[in-house]
Order: structure tokens, then sequence, then C-alpha cells
């Protein structure tokens, strides 16, 4: 253990320094630093040596092939060449970009949430154009709202939606999807405040957003129950679950409890007191587990009057959350539908 | 004469019987396979002599000295040693304390000391053997009696007696989910939804997870370069 600790210690010592970068709210404000940075970076960093003609045809090939297996529907072989790609050519050229957004996107298309977020994201990281960072961060935004992360999802597309350089189109998805972000949080008033204003742009979104505005509104009216009148119900064995609307618990709850009851007051009066003690016990189990289980199951209730509210407005007004189709833009090529850049 | 005459035919015929050639290729699907397992168990004996002598019939389930099939829900090829996958790890839940995996005798012991412990362990592996899956919920509801009575004491008894009598419905106005759990397909009722003083379980949207803040930095040139290399690990909350 010492010599591990050791061994890591002189290890730590010798790697060579690597440069803290300063943290940036927002693109605009690492684009604004991207200037003072620039020297430094090209005088660190050595330019790739230059392809030669065999590797440059090689590199073209993958590139080709990739989307050809792309636009096939065979993700994870399209990643393959598209890292292959990456790899002759250095991650430079004009096409590295978007072969990296491709990897993100095959990867979304192929429902791996959480790698298209990691690859998305770390091409917004190490992006170097203001532009390819939004649409990295757009796409990882998508990716982690798929994977029902919205706490991941919302500050990416906020950056966006808050960043006055951010393109207009682009904005509006972004306002969207930082809308849905909310909603599927449960935070409804943020949520109810974006699509308004996605309904007063009228833009694209504006009749869905209308739509959705209309659906919070009803969230207020939807129907619940009282734990506490359930429970208060139930003491007489069954009338909880009458009034949660599950009759058939009712009558089984209100059967066995009467057959207990009736069976250990006979006991009692026999009595039998073994019999009686152990019939008492088990009629005390029911009766209680009877008044636990109204009040448990108005709360599953008024969650269940949520979830299926929450489920009809996704299916009524959420489609356009999805990733567009394969083939839904004539002529896009693979990673381009992600970013909404066609 | 002619019984000499017969008598020579019947021989011939014999004969021509005994000198036949073995039967033709397999046709049918079982002699199709015998032939493969055959064929399988010459190409071992052939390819691996010092091991030939280590293969055993298994009789997973069944009379003694007849062998079957193996039961979809009891034979577990996981079980026999040197065959069939590893287990899987330990499912760890943030309810059990990582003491209780690492020295299940030492903190369990009040457990596996519950009488009710007991018998849900008992019903699980001798009634259900004998008398076949009754529960249509997942986790079972001998298994969620454990886990109620483990996390919960005396309250697990209620949430048992509760969902003894629980539908395969969440609710009147909504299905439990359906899951394949334990050879058939069941209704997902986990111990959580019983638990009704947890409030951020109960409110129908996601459980609440803070943001996580979004950390960039500057825009650099060739920077696109380290592609190449994996990406960095979101964390996950």
């Amino acid at each position: 253990m010492i010599a591990t600790l050791a061994l890591a210690t002189v290890v730590a010592a010798q790697a060579p320094a690597t440069p803290e970068a300063a943290p940036a709210d927002s693109p605009k404000e690492a684009a604004e630093d991207t200037d003072e940075d620039a020297d430094e970076a090209a005088v660190e960093a050595p330019p790739p040596a230059p392809l030669t003609p065999e590797q440059a045809t090689m590199a073209t090939h993958s590139l080709t092939f990739g989307d050809h297996l792309f636009l096939d529907g065979d993700w994870y072989r399209s990643i393959s060449e598209y890292r292959r790609f990456l790899y002759l050519v250095r991650g430079s050229g004009p096409d590295a970009e978007r072969a990296a957004m491709a990897i993100g996107e095959a990867l979304l298309r192929g429902e791996q949430w959480d790698a298209a977020g990691r690859q998305l994201d770390g091409i917004a990281q190490r992006a170097g154009r203001l532009e390819l960072r939004q649409q990295a961060l757009f796409g990882a935004g998508r990716a982690y709202l798929l994977d029902q992360r919205p706490e991941l999802a919302k500050p990416r597309f906020r950056l966006l939606v808050e960043d006055g350089g951010t393109e207009a189109k682009l904005k509006s998805e972004a306002t969207w999807l930082l809308a849905w972000g909310h909603f599927d949080a449960g935070e409804l008033s943020e949520a109810r405040a974006y699509f308004q204003q996605l309904a007063d742009a009228k833009g694209v979104h504006a009749e869905a957003a209308k739509g959705v505005v209309a659906a919070l509104d009803g969230y207020d009216k939807l129907e619940t129950k009282d734990p506490l009148l359930a429970g208060a119900l139930s003491l007489i064995p069954g009338l909880g679950h009458v009034y949660l609307g599950q009759w058939g618990i009712a009558l089984t709850s209100a059967s066995w409890n009467g057959l207990f009851i009736f069976a250990a007051v006979s006991a009692w009066l026999a009595g039998d007191w073994g019999v009686a003690t152990v019939l008492t016990l088990m009629e005390v189990g029911w009766y209680a587990g009877g008044v636990f289980g109204a009040v448990a199951g108005a709360y599953r209730y008024n969650r269940d009057a949520v979830r299926n509210w929450r489920d009809e407005a996704l299916a009524t007004w959420g489609a356009t959350r999805e990733l567009p189709g394969l083939h839904a833009v004539e002529g896009a090529l693979p990673g381009t539908i992600v970013r909404f850049a066609f | 004469m002619m019984r000499a005459l017969a008598l020579a035919a019947l021989l011939c015929l014999a004969g021509a019987t005994l000198a036949a050639p073995p039967a033709a290729s397999p046709t049918t699907p079982k002699e199709l396979r015998e032939a493969r397992e055959a064929e399988h168990r010459r190409a071992v004996k052939a390819f691996a002599p010092f091991d030939g002598g280590d293969r055993r019939d298994v009789v997973r389930q069944g009379a003694k000295g007849k062998k079957r099939a193996a039961h979809p829900m009891v034979g577990d090829a996981a079980k026999v040693p040197g065959e069939g996958p590893p287990p899987p790890p330990l499912r760890v839940s943030p309810d059990v304390p990582e003491a209780a995996l690492l020295a299940p005798n030492v903190v369990g012991a009040g457990l596996s000391a519950s009488p009710l412990f007991l018998f849900s362990l008992g019903y699980q592996h001798i009634f259900t053997k004998l008398d076949g899956p009754r529960c249509a919920h997942l986790p079972t509801c001998s298994r969620f009696g454990s886990q109620a009575v483990a996390r919960h004491g005396a309250l697990g008894i209620l949430m048992t007696m509760d969902r003894l009598i629980q539908p395969n419905d969440s609710s009147a106005i909504r299905h439990l989910p359906e899951v394949e759990g334990y050879g058939m397909v069941r209704v997902f009722d986990p111990l959580e939804d019983y638990e009704f003083w947890k409030p951020e379980r109960f409110t129908g949207f996601l459980l609440p997870a803070a943001e996580v803040s979004l950390v960039l930095p500057p825009l650099s040139p060739a920077s696109l370069a380290s592609l190449t290399a994996p990406p960095p690990e979101t964390p996950r909350p």
C-alpha cells in the first residue's frame, strides 16, 4: 500500500503540468477569451504532420463508408468508421467536426443516451468554434433530456437560450426543449413561462406551446384524494378503498376482516384462548394493514393522476421532443440533424 | 422341400439384414441433434484427451437415475460449478447499508433470526417449488415482506398485509408496469411505492435532482484533435 502511494506520488510529480482553464459561464464569454488564448495554444501545440496521399484516400473512404453505414441505420459500425477517420486525420480538417458530431448522433439514434451526451459534451468542451460548441451543447442537452435527466439537460439549453449570440432557430429549439426539461423535472411554473414565451413569439412551436399551456392549466384541476379522509374511512374496513374507487380491495378487506372478527369473537366466547389469541393478532394485522393501505392508496392515486396527466400531455404535444427522422431532411448528412444545421 | 427352401430364403434375408450398411444420414431433428452431439463428443475427446474423464452428466431435477431437461425456472446453469456465467454482482441499494453486504452474518443477525424472514425463506424455497408461482408482482410477495420487515420492522408487517390484497393495478386509475421476472410476466410494485412518508416519490414526476453546473473551457483552435481520446465522464446525480 505504501509502495503504491509512493509510486503514485512519483508519477504525479513527473507528469507534465496541465494548464487549468478558467471556467466560462457562457459560450459568448468563452469566445471572448479565445483571442487571448489563441496565440499561446498555437505556440504550445505543434502542427500535425501533413497526411500522405494514401492516408488522405483512406480517410476519405472511411468517412464515406461511415456515412453509408449511418444512412443504412448501422449506427455502431458507422461509429467505428468515424473514429477511424478522426484517427487518420488526427482530428483536424474540414470534416472532423462533422464526423465527431456524427458519432454523437449515431449514439443518439442508437438510444445510447448517456454515451451520446458524453460524446457531445466532449465536443462542446473541446470545440474551437462558437457555433460548433452551441450545436454540441444542443445535442448533449437533447441526449440528457431523452435519458430523463433534466438536471443535466437544462443547464445546456439555458446556456443557449440566454446567450445573445445564438442563432434564432437554434434558440427557439433550445427554448422549446428547456421548457420540456422544466416540465420533466416538475418545475411547472418555469415550464409555463418558457412555453408562454414561445406561444407569444408565434414561431414554429407556437401552436404546440399554446396547447401545453392549456394542459398546464388542467394540472390544477386534477381530481385528488385526501389521505387523511381515506384513513379515517377505512376504520370501517373497506370503506376507505371504496372512497379510492378500489372496489375489489374494499370487498376483500371487508370480507377478510369480517371473517376474522367473527372467528376471533367466537373463539373468545368459546373460551378457546390459544386460537382466539392467534386469530385476534391476525385480525389486528389485517385491520391495521387495511388502514395503512387506504392512506398509501390515496398517495398513489394522487401520484397516478399526475402521471396520467403528464403522459397525455407528452403524447399530445411532446412528439417534437424526439430527434427528427433519419431521412426527415432531404440531403442532410450524418451529424447535421442533431445540431439543427441542415 | 418347400420348407427347406423357405428356411434358406429366410436365412438369406436375415443375413442380408445383418450385413446391411448402417442407417442413412440423419434426417429428423432428433437424429441431427444426436449426430451433432456425438460429433462434438468425438471432437472433445480427440482434442482434449486428458479432460475427457472429467465430463459428467448433471441431473438438475427429477427422479434419481432419470435425466430430464432442465426446467426453465428451476434449472440454473450458473449453479453448476464450472458451467454457465458467473452470478451477477450484488445489487447495491441506498437503503441497504454497505456493512450488511460485507458482513451479513453480523449485521443481519436480527434479520435472520426473525420468524417472518425465516417463514418467507421457507415459502420461497419450499412452497413455491411445490406449488408454483402464485404472486403476480415483482418483488414477489414473500420477498416484499422480508424487505419491508428488514427496513421498517413492525410497520413492514402492515405493508405486507396491504400488499397481499393488492390487485395488479397501481390505483383505480392506472395500471402497474409489466416486467419479466422469474420466468413470467409480472407487475412491478416495489416497496418504495408504499413508503408514502417520502413525498418526493409521490409527485408523479421524476425524482428531484439538483442541476449540475456546466463548466466550459475557453474556445481553442486546435482542440478537436483530442477527440480521438474518450470524452470525460459526466457526473451522475
